[in-house]
């Protein structure tokens, strides 16, 4: 019975790590790389103009849900705020994004964790594809993949890019060979617009968040 | 010059002509405690403003709320999103459009404040409150209470609350919160019905 169980988990964890590496390698071996710089062609930036973007948005931390509002308003030539307020109209955090850095202009009390705030400063920086337009990139293909973009810095996350006949479909981020993140868009032709955005951090400290774009 | 002063000084009298101090609190005060005690039932739709200083942009909700006396609250927001919140006594339900989730009262502080506010406010009766110090105008249309946050972890969360009664002081007909940044959220209360027959059953959440 011992033995059994021992075969048992040795396979799992093979298992495991079969379709671990599978997705870690999804974007490997990529063949006829062309270095391109990132425009508006590829696919459809997420803020397209100065007016403030609004989102039904749902965060899932652990094992807490929130859910309000996320208002996304370019303030001045080089800096955008991410403001997020519940139903009740208590506003959560507000971030400030510069080109090269995020700031947490407020943070609700309670929430006022520094690796939460991090990761959700990190997420929606990501998820907003800031610093993605005008940057140097990678465009590939592979066997087991249509075309995608890939932007490597060094000391970030590697980030791909997958899209379809309408736009961007996913953004991966790569930690080395470790997958941290999946962000998933839907493209609304009609408005075009995103009209939906859900981005999952995986790790420790699991994040979920799912925003609807909400039509002025 | 005296275009200057006119200018300079013509805020502070528009001001001053919008709201002045009341005289008889204690007369204020006692109105307001009748209008509590008499009051058994509310129901009443609103709308929410949120005006977000940083971004100089306005939010707005709309929902309607039933409050039944002593402490069942059915506040429910319709647009732009779908989300419910049931005080039943001790025991308060949040339903958004993915998810109810289910808490006692007393074994989460955060909420026990938050429904304090609430159902004091709803009420009148906050005023009551020593986490708040209260300044008491008036001006032709409402009277308006001014409630300074005395604890800190009100100071934190609010500069004032502004409450606003009809001069009748029938009920509360619109709520003002100034965050410390200077975000400001607006209640407004439209369509009431006072002490009119609640069937219970909404203050539970399946």
């Amino acid at each position: 019975m011992r033995r059994l169980t021992k075969q048992y988990l040795l396979l799992s964890s093979i298992l495991c790590l079969g379709f671990v590496s599978c997705r870690i390698h999804k974007y490997k071996n990529a063949k006829n790389c062309q270095l391109v710089v990132m425009d508006e062609q590829m696919f459809q930036p997420v803020l397209t103009s100065r007016a403030a973007i609004k989102y039904n948005a749902s965060i899932d931390v652990l094992k807490n849900h929130l859910s309000g509002m996320i208002v996304v308003k370019q303030t001045d030539s080089v800096t955008t705020h991410i403001v997020f307020i519940t139903e009740l109209g208590m506003k959560m955090f507000d971030f400030e994004v510069k080109p090269y850095e995020v700031n947490a202009v407020y943070v609700f009390e309670p929430l006022n964790k520094p690796l939460l705030i991090n990761a959700l400063k990190r997420n929606f920086y990501h998820l907003f594809l800031f610093k993605v337009f005008y940057t140097e990139a990678q465009r590939c293909k592979t066997a087991k993949t249509p075309l995608f973009y890939l932007i490597a810095r060094p000391g970030s996350d590697d980030r791909f890019f997958t899209t379809d006949s309408l736009g961007l479909t996913t953004q991966e981020l790569f930690n080395g060979r470790k997958k941290s993140s999946k962000i998933e868009y839907v493209f609304n032709k009609a408005t075009n617009t995103y009209s939906q955005i859900k981005c999952v951090q995986y790790g420790f400290a699991k994040i979920k968040i799912e925003l609807n774009h909400i039509e002025n | 010059m005296l275009k200057l002063l006119f200018l300079l000084l013509f805020p502070a009298i528009c001001f001053s002509q919008t709201f002045k101090t009341v005289k008889d609190t204690a007369a204020l005060k006692l109105k307001i405690e009748n209008m509590s005690k008499s009051t058994t039932s509310i129901e009443s739709d609103f709308s929410q403003e949120k005006d977000l200083s940083v971004l100089s942009e306005k939010i707005t909700s709309k929902g309607h709320f039933v409050f039944k006396k002593d402490n069942l609250l059915r506040w429910e927001y319709s647009s732009p999103s779908k989300y419910l919140i049931v005080i039943n006594k001790e025991k308060v339900t949040i339903k958004d459009e993915k998810k109810t989730s289910k808490y006692d009262m007393n074994s989460n502080k955060v909420f026990k404040e938050i429904n304090d506010i609430m159902v004091s406010c709803v009420q009148g009766t906050i005023f009551k409150s020593n986490k708040f110090k209260t300044v008491y105008y008036e001006n032709d249309k409402f009277y308006k209470l001014e409630l300074l946050p005395q604890v800190k972890n009100m100071k934190d969360a609010f500069k004032k609350i502004n409450l606003y009664f009809d001069k009748n002081v029938t009920s509360v007909a619109k709520m003002e919160m100034v965050e410390a940044n200077d975000d400001i959220t607006l209640l407004d209360f439209f369509n009431k019905k006072l002490n009119a027959p609640i069937n219970e059953t909404i203050f539970t959440v399946k």
